[in-house]
């Protein structure tokens, strides 16, 4: 296999074994029939019947669909080489008559990607999927040739992962596009693009990415079997490839983490993880991947590690804002005013007179609110969402403390909860963060500290028992005693000069990826 | 790669041991090592210590001579199978009733510091309704848990002593070296209530991932002894041991009131309640799991929650029938003394002689041949 078609993934051979009972014949006209039956009311498929030959005598079918396949491709090296070439040099008529599909296929058309197919079925796919087909008279296979050309959204900065320092390249909608974006930074044989074709009817295009001696093979054959398990119409986004293939679907915390990050791709795939990017979708998915991996951003790499320490114990902090400080609240000022000191205390229950609410319902109301505007700013659009944010948050919080339904600390800590979850980095994770964050609430209100306690401890339970892709999910916060060095990457961060080891998902002899520098310079200076 | 293999690491095993081993005994054990004996409380402690250490190296020796078998058929091995079925069923019974003391002392603990109105028969089922949810996950996920909370759990603890340090005064530990062998007997078994716990080592000990290092297990042993010579050195020097027997449960009364200044709260209570809750569901939570297994290898069902729901009922009763607190801590001390020292210390200590006995016997068979 060629590396353009590698590269491009553009047959999964097996996925193809299922389809195409209907060989080519020899009949161009039935060939040609038998196309334009499956492909009618399609208005956007173009057919175009020629002659070739020095006069004419050979007939064939060019058919390719508008908007997909490249014009500019279609029209000089396929159609003026069949058409207008092929009259210049008169081939020799002997061996025209008897291998018209060589000459074709070999000396006329100049399309680097090009293979033939034997079914009509399989042909009908690669017109879909925007190649070129040539169906020659009497000649028992189709020519594909590879015309894929369609407008792709430029290469732009990521909207969701911004990073102050790092590249400013997000992933595109185009599959080929974000393989070579990723390829582009790894000029490495062993890293490996398998490609896979998922959706009965839709037939997406899914690669999986990975180095080859790194990556765990067990790993890739749990993915091999599970992508292969899916069964499902169409796949429309990574994010039905994500749904199907996660380990438990029931859990509310994400275990495959998705970037638009071609950085961050290729930086997971040497620590021996896989990633699979899906056609039209610009969120590429790692596995495995844990809490860890979901706390980390890109960022903390490109800067120095005191500063990345620093920023790492800030935002698991934040994370524990995020998910205590409404319940703690709730738990404390109705349940235990005694632990508050006296002064807190006085303050809060002065702020407090006049709300004719329980402390737990002020939370409800409050932070249901925040999702709601939250929702309001993601749908509308940027200009406007920025006003909600204004009118919801200053407008209606200060009205709600005027009229005294809500007290003003209520106000404070639910800004402050809202603020830290901002500062996860992974979406999917916030949302999981946001839910609990209402189930805290509710448990502070029912059973206090107490229930706090115990919402935190089943929550621990659930997350121990996670895994992704056979790597437990709090990896490797639950088995570090035998080396702390496993801790280097986690809520700290070491100096880069001290990551030698790669994580412990790779294998133990591949561990080693740097040489020790900080020794060297040391030897310089002295 | 599918679900949980329900192998755990060494390093797991010892989490495991050292959080089931810490709960509500380390509430009252200063109370009750003041009630027995006058002074030189840690010289008692020390050597209860020393008679866990040989008793969990008994268990070490177990696994290491059973390499990844269960406990059960390893009984089963040792002293035949009605044997084995006799000794599992006083394992069950054990199990229920420490569990249901345990979930009583919290109840009550709770019941006084957070949650004053609420039933305590709401507290004690939803501790033990989430223990069954961790005993359907195994042990596997123990392991893990217990590794993630006991580093959280120690960097908390040692903050909150720091905290109580600005109140002893050591004076209130002398005079020392003053105690009588027979005083220190006295003690020793009172204090091994607040060590049940640790057998938990051979109902997991098939599970290790490398059973031959299963004399790590009394590293475990010494960790906890070293916290609780820690509790009672801060307990003793912060009350002295006349007051000591005033207070129901000291070592929360340690941190009643820390007074720093410039300090944002002057109350650690949230730390220390939290902290607690977690100490005390890890600790259940083993018990409760090691329970589940043994009846399973009885009846040979499958459904490990519905086994620990079965558990459930009985344990539950068991935790409301002592009348009162007094009640409980007398309850206690009887089941420590006569049940519990049989089935912690005695039956693996049969099992033990019993399988090296076999083993002689085998040998001798080999060379004989």
């Amino acid at each position: 296999m060629s590396l353009w078609e590698r590269l491009f993934g553009k047959k999964g051979e097996d996925a193809d074994s299922d389809i195409g009972e209907i060989k080519v014949s020899k009949s161009l006209d039935k060939n040609f029939k038998m196309i334009k039956d499956m492909l009618e009311d399609c208005d956007d498929v173009l057919f175009r019947e020629i002659k070739m030959g020095i006069d004419g005598n050979y007939r064939a079918v060019v058919i390719s669909i508008d908007g997909m396949a490249d014009e500019n491709i279609v029209n000089e090296h396929i159609l003026k080489n069949l058409m207008v070439e092929s009259r210049i040099a008169p081939p020799d008529i002997g061996v025209l008559k008897r291998q018209a599909s060589d000459v074709v296929r070999d000396k006329t058309l100049s399309a680097a990607e090009m293979k033939e197919v034997e079914t009509i079925e399989q042909a009908v796919i690669d017109i879909l999927t925007g190649d070129t087909v040539i169906i020659l008279d009497d000649y028992d296979k189709i020519i594909v040739i590879g015309t894929k050309g369609w407008e792709i959204r430029d290469v732009a900065a990521p909207e969701t992962e911004n990073v102050i320092r790092g590249p400013r390249q997000g992933f595109v909608e185009t599959l080929r596009v974000n393989t070579a974006l990723i390829r582009r930074r790894i000029r490495d044989h062993k890293f490996k693009i398998k490609g896979y074709k998922v959706g009965r009817r839709s037939k997406s295009d899914v690669c999986v990415l990975y180095v080859e001696d790194l990556v765990n093979e067990d790993l890739l054959e749990e993915l091999d079997k599970r992508l292969k398990s899916i069964d499902i119409d169409v796949v429309v986004d990574s994010g039905y490839i994500e749904q199907l293939i996660e380990d438990s679907w029931n859990s509310p915390f994400p275990q495959v983490q998705h970037t638009e990050r071609p950085d961050v791709v290729t930086a997971e795939l040497y620590e021996g993880k896989a990633a699979i990017v899906v056609d039209n979708s610009p969120f590429v998915l790692l596995v495995p991947s844990g809490f860890n991996a979901m706390m980390q951003s890109a960022e903390d790499y490109y800067e120095r590690w005191g500063i990345a320490t620093f920023i790492r114990i800030l935002r698991y902090f934040a994370l524990l804002i995020a998910l205590y400080m409404p319940a703690l609240y709730i738990a404390v000022t109705t349940y235990h005013p005694q632990m508050l000191p006296a002064k807190l205390l006085v303050s809060i229950a002065a702020n407090r007179t006049g709300v004719p609410f329980p402390a737990v319902m002020e939370a409800v109301i409050m932070v249901i609110t925040l999702e709601i505007l939250r929702e309001a700013g993601v749908r509308l659009p940027g200009a406007i969402g920025q006003t909600i944010g204004i009118v919801g948050a200053v407008i209606i919080g200060q009205a709600a403390v005027d009229a005294g339904i809500v007290g003003p600390i209520m106000i404070i800590i639910v800004s402050i909860t809202a603020i830290a979850s901002f500062t996860t980095p992974s979406y999917n994770l916030a949302i999981a963060i946001r839910l609990l964050r209402l189930v805290l609430i509710v448990a502070a209100g029912i059973l206090g500290l107490y229930g706090v306690t115990l919402v935190t401890i089943v929550v621990l339970v659930h997350l121990c028992g996670l895994k992704s892709f056979g790597m437990p999910y709090l990896t490797p916060y639950t088995s570090y005693i035998k080396k702390a060095s496993d801790l280097k990457d986690t809520f700290i961060k070491v100096p880069l000069s001290n990551m030698h080891d790669r994580e412990t998902i790779v294998k133990e002899s591949e561990r080693k990826r740097m040489r020790d520098h900080r020794d060297e310079d040391l030897n310089k200076e002295g | 790669m599918e679900g949980n293999k329900d192998i755990i690491s060494i390093d797991q095993m010892i989490s495991i041991l050292i959080l089931t081993a810490i709960s509500t005994g380390i509430l009252s054990l200063p109370r009750r090592l003041a009630e027995i004996v006058p002074f030189d409380h840690w010289i008692v402690l020390l050597v209860a210590g020393l008679v866990v250490l040989a008793m969990v190296a008994i268990y070490a020796w177990i696994i290491k001579l059973k390499p990844g078998e269960q406990y059960f058929d390893i009984l089963t091995d040792a002293l035949s199978k009605p044997g084995a079925y006799i000794a599992a069923l006083l394992y069950i019974v054990y199990y229920v009733g420490l569990i249901g003391f345990v979930t009583r002392i919290f109840g009550e603990v709770i019941k006084v510091y957070l949650l004053v109105k609420t039933p305590i028969e709401i507290i004690n089922v939803s501790i033990l309704v989430s223990c069954i949810y961790l005993s359907r996950k195994g042990v596997e996920v123990l392991g893990r848990l217990s590794m993630f909370i006991l580093p959280i759990g120690s960097v908390v603890t040692v903050i909150l002593f720091l905290l109580s340090l600005t109140k002893t005064n050591f004076r209130n530990l002398l005079p020392v070296f003053q105690i009588s062998p027979a005083q220190v007997l006295q003690g020793v078994p009172a204090t091994m209530l607040s060590f049940l716990g640790l057998e938990v080592a051979l109902f997991f000990g098939g599970n290790l991932e490398k059973p031959k290092e299963s004399t790590k297990i009394l590293f475990a042993v010494a960790v906890v002894v070293l916290f609780y010579l820690a509790v009672l050195v801060s307990a003793f020097s912060q009350f002295g041991p006349i007051q000591m027997k005033s207070l129901v449960w000291p070592t929360l009364d340690l941190f009643d009131t820390v007074d720093i200044p410039g300090l944002f709260i002057e109350n650690v209570q949230v730390l220390v309640m939290s902290t607690w809750v977690m100490a005390v569901f890890s600790t259940i939570a083993p018990l409760y799991l090691a329970g589940t297994i043994t009846l399973k290898s009885i009846t040979g069902f499958g459904d490990q929650a519905a086994l620990a729901a079965f558990l459930l009922t009985f344990i539950y009763f068991v935790s409301l029938v002592p009348e009162n607190l007094a009640h409980v801590y007398k309850a206690a001390d009887g089941f420590t003394r006569y049940f519990a020292s049989i089935v912690v210390v005695g039956v693996p200590l049969i099992v033990l002689i019993s399988l090296l006995v076999q083993e002689r016997l085998k040998k001798g068979a080999g060379e004989g041949a």
